[in-house]
């Protein structure tokens, strides 16, 4: 049975919490079946489903999402139901009113059009909501939210800033997420990037992000994996990887870490960040697999660097003036 | 006179607009005898006879032709006929005649000052003549609590319209509003506050009517402080119809270009990290805009002031005060993103009109009905994701007024939704209002041709002899599986020339041309070839109602091509209007 979240959270905090993001690509449907069949024994503690990119994929049926986190739920897992972040047209707006309407868990709202549709119930503030500061996370939090997973882009510094302005914002068990591990979602547009590049048009994609359970890579012309396609979302081609960074992350106020699916080696990340959060001595010397992507690792926002740098630790100089 | 007789010619064309009930104005507009000027007040007016065979009469003393004003005249004048006393008291025909007990005692005589003294402090806080005020004095010494009647009975009538118009929502109409509150007749305000009461209750049970008095009345609500109101009267009711053209001011020399060349409103921002055109050397001190705002509320045009980052931390405080700045300028509207700052201004500077910027990200009538029910969006400016179809469906969906790019550089991304830039370089549009800022940029001469590298990526490389362009990062060449090619978008700009006939027939309120960025002669020519363009097509629909619709019909020829050599890359596309750029 599915434990409240406003509870869980007042009686847990302080203990930092793993996170699985919804699944960004379009992975076969017993691919998605078999991963979060898995997740059932993983050592996770919320896990976030549905469909945040594209509105015509089927990732799964509706009926597959109702068991899958049935299924989740009896393991123990909190659930979450993310929702969609470019909506446009009206049937969009019809699933996400659905989802809000039937969801029993917590909503992920990633567009202002979900936040209005819950009407005040409980949500959590998805990543593409733009929240920068204390105002605007405090009106969201009186109309209901529960939890803020912070844009990919916002310095650590800031986050810790506004974690520590909760008590002003309260409530008390107001939750902090934070992009922990995956490419990065960096931007969302009306055209479909994987359709174009392989010179096909949005309306007649024939699914073909289905063949890159990654995204793909896009590269300089000097060969730099530089950002990743994934239908009209734009990724990092980097990995995004905090693990190196746990105790600063824990001492900013961050309480749940948000690691984002990928096709292979996901287990072992999860184990990773688990043996990591576990050992509370623990710094740079827990590492996660290497990057079977070809991008590396980076970790340049959360210094107020560019995304793209990896323990670069220093922003980028101020421009001259 | 002439100037009279044409401020009433022209106020009877708008009176259709805001009352349902209309009563004859019968009345002319005479000279007082010059025996009876140096006693008679500026002007007065009022009804004939009951069987309309003695007209009303406005009364206006020429005694001294320095104290009236092209821009004093009007207000004047409906106040004195209509819809102010002549129209009050041909209402009053109609009904039995009530009288109100209105008499308050307070101002002059509460406070026991002498005529001399009371002159004195009018002229001198009023900026107005001694000759001008005397009378006015004369007036209030002999009429206690007039004119402190004339403010009370203002609020109270401001409220009750407030409290109908929550109360009532979508269904309150302007027109039905007043009609309830002049057919009540001179009554006292508590009679009236009941007499609101059982419009309100009639309302509730009546069918929805027809949208515009709601724009009216918002327009009504927006209009700018007293003198720019004056001067733009026309222009902002006339707005109802037609379409704006909200144009770039990047500098003071700009703004005058795009004022000069046919803008109905511009767009500026303030110099620093509150906007999102955050470049060097561009953009507004407060005194810069002080002249900027007098400049265009000279000419007619209005002024919208872009603070459409979203404010961290520590630039919160800036942001507020760049919002009251804004305020106390006496601009138009404020052009917002972030919700917290929406929330300020709608709390702080409730009066000043908000607009949802494009960094607002808002691309369906949900979000946007999310915008007006908290913070009471006036505009929202699209973001460059939606079909032209799914702008016409939107427009259908909301009581927002919805202004779309017409032309200028091509966002690829839903804006506000971007984070390309901080990936690259640590500084996104959202927090520090630059994308792919030029202090990351560094060209260099490689083997193989010029190398654009933004942070140390390289963007794009260009064959010798092959036009390079500025190395906005989504605009480059990059390599996806075998092939390398601009992955993302080319090097285009946005002109929505062909479609714009449909968005206005669908009723947009506003074409925005992108580009503070750019120079007085750019947005010089761009106004002027884009004013014609709108003009050329306001003509056509209008025309539209009485034939069929040519909804693909492109607007004038000759514009494409001189738009286009203004083009980002020299080229333009219709961008995500046209579905299969998607």
């Amino acid at each position: 049975m599915a434990v409240d979240e406003h509870d869980a959270g007042r009686n847990e905090r302080g203990a930092m919490k793993l996170a699985v993001g919804p699944i960004l690509y379009l992975w076969e449907r017993k691919t998605a079946l078999a991963f979060y069949e898995s997740l059932c024994d993983a050592p996770v503690d919320i896990v976030y489903l549905g469909e945040v990119v594209c509105s015509k994929r089927r990732l799964l049926h509706k009926e597959d999402w109702s068991r899958v986190a049935h299924d989740l739920r009896s393991a123990g897992k909190r659930v979450v139901f993310s929702t969609l972040a470019l909506i446009e047209a009206e049937s969009e707006l019809a699933t996400m009113a659905r989802i809000v309407d039937e969801a029993p868990d917590l909503v992920e709202a990633n567009d202002y059009a979900c936040v209005e549709q819950l009407a005040g119930r409980p949500f959590v503030i998805g990543p593409h909501l733009n929240v920068y500061n204390i105002a605007t996370l405090e009106l969201l939090v009186r109309r209901g939210a529960r939890r803020w997973v912070a844009p990919v882009e916002l310095p650590l510094a800031i986050v810790a800033e506004l974690a520590a302005a909760r008590p002003a914002i309260g409530p008390a068990d107001l939750q902090f997420e934070m992009f922990a591990y995956g490419r990065l979602p960096l931007a969302f547009s009306a055209r479909c990037f994987t359709a174009r590049a392989r010179g096909r048009q949005k309306d007649d994609c024939g699914f073909v992000c289905g063949e890159y359970p990654d995204g793909i890579t896009m590269y300089s012309r000097e060969d730099q994996p530089f950002l990743t396609l994934n239908g009209i979302q734009t990724q990092s081609a980097a990995v995004q990887n905090l693990i190196s960074r746990i105790t600063e992350l824990r001492r900013s106020g961050i309480d749940v870490l948000r690691l984002s699916p990928q096709s292979q080696d996901f287990t072992a990340i999860v184990q990773a960040y688990r043996a990591a959060l576990d050992d509370p001595g623990c710094n740079a010397a827990v590492t996660a697999p290497a990057p079977f992507l070809p991008g590396g690792y980076c970790d340049g926002y959360l210094d107020g660097a560019a995304g793209i740098a990896h323990e670069a630790r220093v922003p980028l100089a101020p421009p001259p003036a | 006179m002439a100037l009279l007789a044409e401020r009433v010619r022209d106020m009877r064309s708008r009176l259709p607009r805001a009352f349902a009930t209309l009563v004859p104005g019968n009345f002319e507009i005479k000279r007082m005898a010059p025996e009876v000027e140096p006693g008679a007040p500026g002007a007065y007016g009022g009804p004939g006879t009951i069987d309309g065979r003695v007209p009303g009469k406005f009364w206006i003393n020429l005694r001294n032709m320095s104290v009236w004003t092209t821009y004093n005249v009007p207000t004047l004048v409906y106040h004195e006929s209509i819809p102010g006393h002549v129209w009050q008291g041909e209402h009053t025909f109609k009904m039995p005649l009530l009288r109100s007990l209105l008499v308050v005692d307070t101002g002059l005589h509460a406070k026991r000052w002498t005529r001399e003294q009371a002159i004195r402090w009018f002229a001198g806080t009023n900026g107005s003549s001694v000759d001008e005020v005397t009378s006015e004095v004369d007036r209030y010494c002999a009429w206690p609590g007039q004119a402190c009647g004339y403010k009370v009975g203002h609020s109270e009538i401001n409220r009750l319209r407030a409290q109908a118009q929550h109360a009532l929502g979508e269904k309150f109409d302007f027109r039905h509003f007043n009609d309830a509150v002049v057919k009540t007749g001179g009554v006292p305000m508590i009679v009236l506050a009941r007499a609101v009461d059982a419009f309100i209750a009639r309302q509730r049970l009546a069918p929805k009517s027809d949208p515009w008095p709601l724009t009216y009345i918002n327009m009504l609500a927006q209009r700018a402080p007293y003198g720019a109101a004056m001067v733009k009267h026309d222009e902002s009711l006339d707005a109802a119809r037609t379409v704006e053209l909200v144009c770039p001011a990047g500098t003071l020399p700009a703004l005058r270009a795009a004022v000069d060349n046919g803008a109905d409103a511009v767009y500026l921002g303030f110099r620093g990290e509150t906007n999102a055109r955050n470049f060097p050397g561009l953009n507004f001190g407060p005194r810069e805009a002080a002249d900027a705002v007098e400049y265009a509320h000279r000419r007619g045009v209005r002024v919208f002031i872009a603070l459409n980052v979203y404010p961290m931390p520590d630039a919160w405080s800036r942001a507020t005060a760049a919002s009251d700045t804004a305020a106390a300028l006496g601009v138009d509207a404020l052009i917002l993103a972030d919700p917290g700052l929406l929330e300020y201004a709608a709390l702080t500077h409730p009066q000043l009109a908000r607009h949802l910027s494009v960094q607002g990200s808002a691309t369906n009538w949900r979000a946007l009905e999310f915008y007006r029910r908290e913070f009471g969006i006036r505009r929202a400016v699209l973001p460059r994701v939606l079909s032209c179809t799914q702008v016409e469906r939107l427009i259908t969906r909301t009581d927002v007024e919805i202004e779309v790019f017409g032309f200028g550089s091509l966002c690829v991304m839903v804006e506000g939704r971007c984070a390309l830039s901080s990936y690259a370089t640590g500084r996104s549009p959202n927090m520090q209002g630059v994308c792919s800022p030029a202090e990351a940029v560094r060209w260099e001469e490689g083997p193989q041709g010029r190398q654009a590298r933004l942070n140390g990526i390289l963007i794009d490389r260009y064959a010798p002899g092959e036009a390079a362009g500025y190395p906005t990062l989504c605009k480059g060449r990059f390599r996806v599986e075998d092939t390398v090619f601009h992955a993302l978008e080319e090097p285009t700009g946005l002109n929505a020339l062909d479609v714009l006939p449909r968005l206005i027939a669908a009723g947009i309120r506003g074409v925005k041309i992108e580009g503070r960025q750019r120079s007085p002669a750019y947005v010089a020519q761009v106004t002027r070839l884009m004013r014609a363009a709108l003009d050329h097509c306001m003509v056509e629909t209008k025309g539209e109602d009485k034939s069929e619709r040519d909804a693909t019909r492109s607007p004038i020829p000759d514009l494409t091509t001189e738009l286009d050599r203004l083009a980002e890359g020299r080229t333009h596309t219709l961008g995500a209007y046209y579905r299969p750029w998607q």
